[in-house]
């Protein structure tokens, strides 16, 4: 299951949606999307839910989540700001 | 990846790249004054790391920002312990992310070897002296018998080596009748600038003992620039006018405050406070680093978030003002978005 690194939160303040880097101070403005699946980085939900969960809520076509799920784990991932705790 | 602008959840206009820190590096005093804020007296050495500590957390953000940092070093009092205060300032004078240094002190520790080593740093912009009357009499009974001439005698001292040295009031009812009498003796003093400030009364019984009610506060302030603007005609000298409710007496004056925006107050053991009159610790800049405190506090966020339904939000004076909001969250029922109780509009 996916989890966000505990230097990384996430804000939802008005209109904005943010990732913030706590140890080096980098801020990243995100997307209501993204926002949605760090949130779900729980180390609960497994990535199935997760793409569930957004295309209910997005009312989007499954494959296209999936594919915008695999693009942003991918540099999440890299970056270390989530992991996986299977591993 | 640069800072994505705090201020973009208000619309005040104040925003810049300058921060401001308030950093009381040591908990100690010699003095005991009755409206102090501080309420523990710790007699401890130095801790050079912690100092070390600090600096680079705040150097690393302001670094990030790409801000450059006003920095007042204060305490308890800087001067009981010159060696951390001269290795702080040395410390700071090495960082291109520090534009000036203040110091804040009591003025009664002010000799002339500290008059010389003041002199060799060029980052001080400013010593603060708080004369809290505007004689022996009235300054004494709040700080201490003889405080007044030691904290005059510094000034004087410190304006006679050029350096550029203010005075701080803090206006409460025990001294409001000096208030007015102030600007003549900044003025006396060929003193640079003369700040007469609110003190936040944060309990019941500091409220009995201290609190200044709207509408007489509004004449104090009045007297106060109307005097200032008389004694400070042909000097130097000006009037600190940025801070909220100044914009009530004349338009061209006044300040939004900037906390949470670009403002932290830090204390001796790293407990950060979004303000050293708004005792909410937010985190501590040792343990949490001063990047996990800015961006998840949800009392920084509570203040920079636009609220539609706080009157002074609302009010035409909003850009220049918006109130304390210490003394809002002191005076009602701890309501951060309450109207200043000292408003008198």
């Amino acid at each position: 299951m996916l989890m966000l690194s505990s230097t990384v939160s996430i804000k939802h303040e008005e209109e904005n949606y943010m990732l913030f880097d706590n140890s080096n101070g980098n801020i990243y403005k995100i997307n209501e999307v993204s926002h949605k699946i760090l949130s779900l980085c729980d180390g609960e939900n497994s990535n199935e839910n997760i793409i569930l969960s957004l295309t209910n809520e997005f009312d989007v076509a499954k494959a296209d989540v999936k594919k915008d799920f695999n693009d942003l784990i991918k540099i999440l991932l890299n970056k270390q700001y989530i992991y996986d705790n299977d591993n | 990846m640069g800072l994505y602008n705090m201020d973009s959840y208000n619309n005040k206009k104040h925003i810049n790249n300058d921060f401001y820190a308030q950093w009381h590096f040591i908990d100690s005093c010699n003095l005991r004054c009755i409206h102090c804020y501080q309420d523990d007296y710790d007699y401890k050495d130095i801790d050079f790391d912690i100092l070390n500590s600090i600096f680079f957390e705040l150097d690393a953000a302001m670094s990030k920002w790409k801000m450059k940092c006003f920095i007042s070093l204060s305490g308890g009092e800087p001067f009981l312990k010159p060696e951390g205060l001269f290795y702080l300032i040395d410390l700071i004078e090495q960082s291109d992310n520090f534009k000036n240094i203040a110091i804040l002190t009591n003025g009664t520790l002010i000799n002339n070897d500290t008059i010389i080593k003041l002199k060799k740093h060029k980052k001080i912009s400013e010593i603060q002296v708080s004369l809290d009357g505007h004689n022996e009499e009235t300054h004494d009974k709040i700080r201490g018998a003889g405080t007044f001439l030691k904290a005059i005698e510094s000034i004087k001292r410190l304006k006679n080596a050029g350096i550029k040295t203010s005075i701080m009031f803090t206006l409460h009812d025990k001294n409001k009748d000096s208030a007015a009498n102030m600007p003549k003796l900044a003025a006396s003093l060929n003193i640079d600038m003369l700040t007469v400030e609110r003190m936040t009364t944060m309990t019941k019984t500091e409220e009995q003992d201290f609190f200044i009610e709207a509408s007489e506060l509004k004449t104090i302030y009045s007297n106060v620039y109307n005097e200032a603007k008389k004694e400070f005609s042909n000097k130097d000298t000006e009037l600190s006018t940025s801070r909220p409710l100044w914009n009530l007496i004349d338009e061209n004056l006044g300040g939004y405050c900037p906390v949470g925006f670009s403002s932290i107050c830090i204390l001796h053991d790293g407990t950060l406070l979004p303000c050293r009159r708004l005792y909410l610790p937010i985190g501590n800049i040792l343990t949490d680093g001063l990047f996990k405190v800015w961006y998840n506090s949800d009392i920084l966020w509570q203040m920079r978030k636009k609220n539609d339904k706080s009157e002074c939000f609302v009010c035409s004076h909003s850009e220049r003002c918006g109130g304390c909001k210490a003394i809002s969250y002191y005076h009602n029922n701890q309501d951060l978005s309450s109207k200043d109780p000292q408003c008198w509009i």
